[in-house]
């Protein structure tokens, strides 16, 4: 057991090595934006997905060039459009002669740009609901079905959606189950003054930075499996089941502003991106296990995006942070045994 | 942790329940007897439960689980290691996965430095704290306040010198004079006590002695004494003198005086057995038949009463058993309402079947002499006649003693009247207070003629001889204007136009309605005609004028106040000691002739007695002063 316990201490601590030097090399391209940063890292550990959300101009699409370049991946990149349609990205099948020359002509599948390690979706929200339902058999079950064969992705499989926000001109709200397939929304912040210097400075110069691969697929994978060997704590569980259900308006314990201004509560799919980014949060930290914090920290990015407002929490113009906050502040770490058995029950 | 929980958990509830508390104590110290003990105190008990009850389930309530670890990790920084590590501890080893190990033993090592449990559970007070404490002492000083609540003392009733009873003394000379006449020499001592006693009452109330109330109470003592079983022992006399008489009936000779007896005509009864007394001792005796009846029936009437006292008792001592029984029978039944009445019924008839016996029994005390006389009688009358003789005569005086007894009865009756009347004065008098009183001074004032009327000129100065041109027709102020028999001084003339005099002499035009007099009274002793007239005086209209006319011509009179010895008219008189009072000669024979007819009128007239009394008072009050 000893053993066990000292190749786990290994293995965790080769975990955080490598984060590391990911984080860094990122860094050395990208200014400021760590949170950011760490989040698509546990997207990507995750073996999920992740929305950046941000206006034109912030490094959103920069910050993932700059994550591909870091790893050993195929990396690919679909600008979308209002008139893209789903075989720009799925690929399409096509007539082609016989590269043998006896004169036959045969279908070929020519893969589309989804069928990349690291698919860089850039502003997803101006191509059509049609076009980006598209992406959905591929960002859930890493694989493509065109006509009656189905086209298996590579893993490790990895979207990196940037998208305007809604306010803008000629963008398209993404569906409800689209965004529920992103393990991760979010936002990326104006640079401080700081930061700001720092970017003109690294930008504007004759050398411009360039990151080297430190990690490759292989690796990635591994971490990833990492991640899904950490164990939770049942009350840790517990809270994040109690968090699911506090976003519900027609739960017993919702807030009062929940059942306002909330239309759908976060989905399980939402629990289990919190319960997973928190394995990851506690790695990061050199744990082996997540307590309730990183689970805090995780509900922000893991259900701003699966909370759907009402009409009147539209016109009100509620954020939905402020609102996860909330229940957040309000939620007790340990519920009473009656809560709990009724939670469970639930 | 539980503490904690209790500090947080008390505070308000504190504060409610002593708001509360204060809020009855306060109630209580203000108004003591609208709110009870028993209602203060059950309010601070539930208030003191309440907060009770709300630490003890803060207490006892389970905390949530892994609320200690949690508590330590928060504190301390470890980021849920604790929590995990005991979760993780508490699964079997064998299913423990080497994450989890790594997991327990991290918190092992991150725990190292030491945990402090009293840091990371700090027993705050809570805020509302200095609330709660100021609701205890707030209570507290309502507690220890001392309200002073003035009642309002019931008024003290200052019992000075007691208020006497004054009772004029022309009423109280009323009462003297029916004394008087209640006075005889051969009165019973009972009686004679009796009458001393009302005596002694009525001189008190003259020198002013007695208050209402003793004057009352002694008045009430005397009329129960009076009155104590007076009219039942007269019932009874006069069914024991029945049976006797039933049985005197059975012989000829005793008849009439047995019918006599039966009717308690005593006075009869003694002439008849004066009669047959006679008839026995004269030579011509009654055959033997006749006497043997008369030894009988004496014999049967002096054992009369006896047989009477013997039926009574058994049928009492029948009644008695029947009523045990009863009793017996409702104790048997306790919800028999019927057995209930039943017995109550029986109960009332033994009750006034032993009031019956003993009225019977003093009647037959009353009677003993006179039946002894009557047992000797009848055995005398077997030997000598003569012997019989003179047993009758002893009967006769017994009926005289009988006679004498029952007329005491009778003053007894008249005695308890005149105790009813002078009640009735004094509490009239206390009806009317002190106007009356002063009232009725003014008038005994002037009924003594020692004062004159305000406004009044001189005894009959100012005033001229007023007459009617038709003296009978105006009608005419005197009752029956007419004079006694053999009154030839009068020189009746009658007042006309029913007028009256005013004050200062001047006359006010006031129609009278007055009887008109069947004479005029303008012939000296005429026979006078009835009192009071058949109807309304007709008085002259062209002479009065209309009544409602102030212009109305008017007969003025005079009445002439100066007594002449001439004689005047009864109307004269009586005008004339209005003014001067109700003395002189000639008031006392008008006051005699009026108070005669009224005493006549009065005793054939079916009159209640109150009213009579009204009448008595009336001509007490008018009556002549010396």
């Amino acid at each position: 057991m000893t053993e066990s316990t000292d190749s786990v201490k290994d293995q965790v601590a080769a975990f955080r090595r490598s984060v590391t030097e990911l984080r860094d090399e990122v860094g050395k391209v990208v200014v400021g934006n760590d949170a950011v940063i760490e989040a698509v890292l546990i997207c990507m550990l995750a073996g999920s997905h992740a929305l950046l959300e941000g206006v034109p101009g912030l490094g959103k699409t920069l910050l993932v060039r700059t994550m591909a370049d870091a790893l050993k991946l195929e990396f690919s990149r679909i600008q979308f459009t209002p008139d893209m349609m789903p075989a720009d990205i799925l690929g399409t099948t096509m007539i082609e002669d016989d590269p043998e020359g006896r004169g036959r002509r045969h279908f070929t599948f020519r893969k589309g740009p989804v069928f990349a390690n690291i698919v860089l979706a850039d502003e997803i929200n101006r191509a059509t609901p049609k076009t980006q339902s598209a992406l959905l058999e591929a960002m859930q079950e890493h694989r493509v079905t065109i006509g009656n064969h189905t086209h298996t992705i590579a893993e490790p499989f990895f979207v990196l959606a940037t998208q305007n926000p809604l306010e803008s001109e000629g963008t398209y709200p993404l569906p409800e189950a689209q965004l529920d397939r992103f393990f991760f929304k979010l936002h990326v912040a104006f640079p401080s003054r700081s930061e700001l210097h720092a970017i003109l400075e690294r930008t504007t110069g004759e050398s411009r930075p360039e990151a080297k691969p430190v990690l490759d697929g292989a690796r990635i994978q591994e971490m990833q499996r990492l991640v899904r060997e950490v164990p939770v704590a049942q009350p840790v569980v517990d809270y994040a089941v109690r968090l699911i259900e506090a976003t519900h308006p027609e739960h017993a314990d919702a807030s009062e502003e929940v059942r306002r201004y909330v239309n759908y509560g976060a989905s399980p799919r939402g629990a289990q991106a919190v319960l997973l980014a928190s394995k990851c949060y506690a790695l990061f930290d050199g744990r082996f296990a997540p307590g309730i914090d990183d689970v805090k920290k995780a509900a922000l990015p893991a259900l701003r995006h699966r909370v759907l407002l009402n009409f009147e929490g539209e016109a009100e113009g509620i954020k939905t942070d402020p609102l996860i906050r909330t229940i957040l502040e309000r939620l007790p770490e340990s519920a009473p045994p009656s809560v709990r058995g009724k939670s469970q029950k639930k | 942790m539980r503490f904690a929980r209790v500090l947080a958990a008390v505070p308000m509830p504190l504060v409610w329940a002593c708001i509360g508390a204060a809020l009855v104590l306060t109630a209580k110290k203000l108004s003591p007897g609208r709110v009870p003990d028993r209602w203060a105190w059950c309010a601070l008990a539930l208030a003191a439960a309440v907060v009770f009850a709300v630490a003890l389930y803060a207490a006892l309530r389970r905390l949530a689980p892994h609320a200690g670890v949690l508590a330590l990790d928060r504190h301390h920084g470890l980021a849920g290691r604790l929590a995990n590590a005991v979760v993780f501890s508490e699964t079997p080893v064998a299913l423990q996965s080497p994450m989890m190990t790594a997991a327990i033993l991290d918190a092992h090592d991150a725990a190292a430095g030491g945990l402090s449990a009293r840091d990371a559970v700090p027993i705050r007070v809570p805020s509302e704290f200095g609330l709660a404490a100021l609701s205890a002492l707030v209570l507290m000083g309502v507690a220890l306040a001392e309200v002073r609540i003035f009642v309002p003392l019931p008024k003290l009733v200052i019992v000075t010198a007691t208020e006497t009873l004054d009772v004029s003394q022309d009423d109280l000379e009323l009462f003297r004079e029916a004394l008087r006449q209640l006075e005889r020499e051969d009165q019973s001592p009972e009686l004679r006590e009796a009458v001393l006693r009302f005596n002694r009452l009525i001189e008190d109330l003259s020198e002013r002695r007695l208050s209402r109330d003793e004057a009352f109470r002694r008045m009430r003592e005397l009329d129960d004494d009076l009155a104590r079983g007076a009219e039942e022992d007269r019932d009874a006399m006069k069914d024991a003198l029945s049976e006797l008489a039933k049985e005197l009936t059975q012989s000829d000779l005793a008849k009439p005086a047995a019918d006599a007896l039966s009717k308690q005509d005593y006075k009869t009864a003694r002439a008849e057995l004066k009669k047959l007394t006679d008839r026995l001792s004269a030579k011509k005796k009654p055959d033997k038949a006749q006497l043997d009846r008369l030894k009988k029936a004496l014999d049967r009437a002096s054992q009369s009463n006896k047989k009477a006292l013997d039926r009574l008792e058994e049928k009492r001592a029948e009644l008695q058993s029947s009523l045990l029984k009863a009793k017996a029978a409702a104790e048997s039944k306790p919800g028999d309402e019927r057995e209930k009445s039943l017995l109550k019924k029986k109960e009332r008839e033994l009750e006034r079947l032993s009031r019956d016996t003993k009225r019977r029994e003093a009647a037959a005390r009353k009677l003993s002499r006179l039946e002894r006389n009557l047992g000797k009688a009848a055995a005398d009358l077997l030997r000598d006649l003569g012997a019989s003789a003179e047993d009758l005569q002893s009967l006769t005086e017994d009926l005289n003693r009988l006679e004498q007894e029952e007329l005491s009865d009778k003053e007894k009756d008249e005695l308890r009247k005149r105790i009813q009347e002078l009640r009735d004065l004094i509490r009239q008098q206390g009806q009317g207070g002190d106007k009356l009183k002063q009232r009725l001074q003014r008038f005994m004032k002037q009924a003594r003629g020692s004062s004159q009327r305000p406004g009044q000129s001189k005894p009959g100065a100012g005033k001229k001889e007023g007459r009617g041109s038709d003296p009978g027709d105006d009608g005419d102020l005197r009752p029956g204007a007419g004079q006694q028999p053999g009154d030839g001084e009068g020189e009746g003339e009658g007042q006309g136009g029913g007028l009256k005099l005013g004050r200062g002499g001047k006359s006010i035009p006031i129609e009278v309605p007055g009887g008109q007099g069947s004479s005029p009274g303008d012939s000296p002793g005429s026979e006078g005609g009835p009192p009071g007239g058949t109807e309304a005086g007709r008085g002259s209209a062209e002479k009065l004028g209309k009544a409602s006319a102030i212009d109305g011509r008017t007969i003025d009179i005079e009445a002439q106040g100066l007594d002449t010895g001439r004689g005047k008219s009864n109307a004269e008189v009586i005008l004339g000691a209005a003014d001067r009072g109700f003395t002189g000669k000639a008031y006392r024979k008008v006051f005699k002739q009026y108070q005669t007819v009224a005493e006549e009128r009065v005793e054939k007239e079916k009159i209640p007695d109150g009213m009579r009394f009204y009448v008595r008072r009336y001509f007490q009050l008018i009556r002549p002063r010396e």
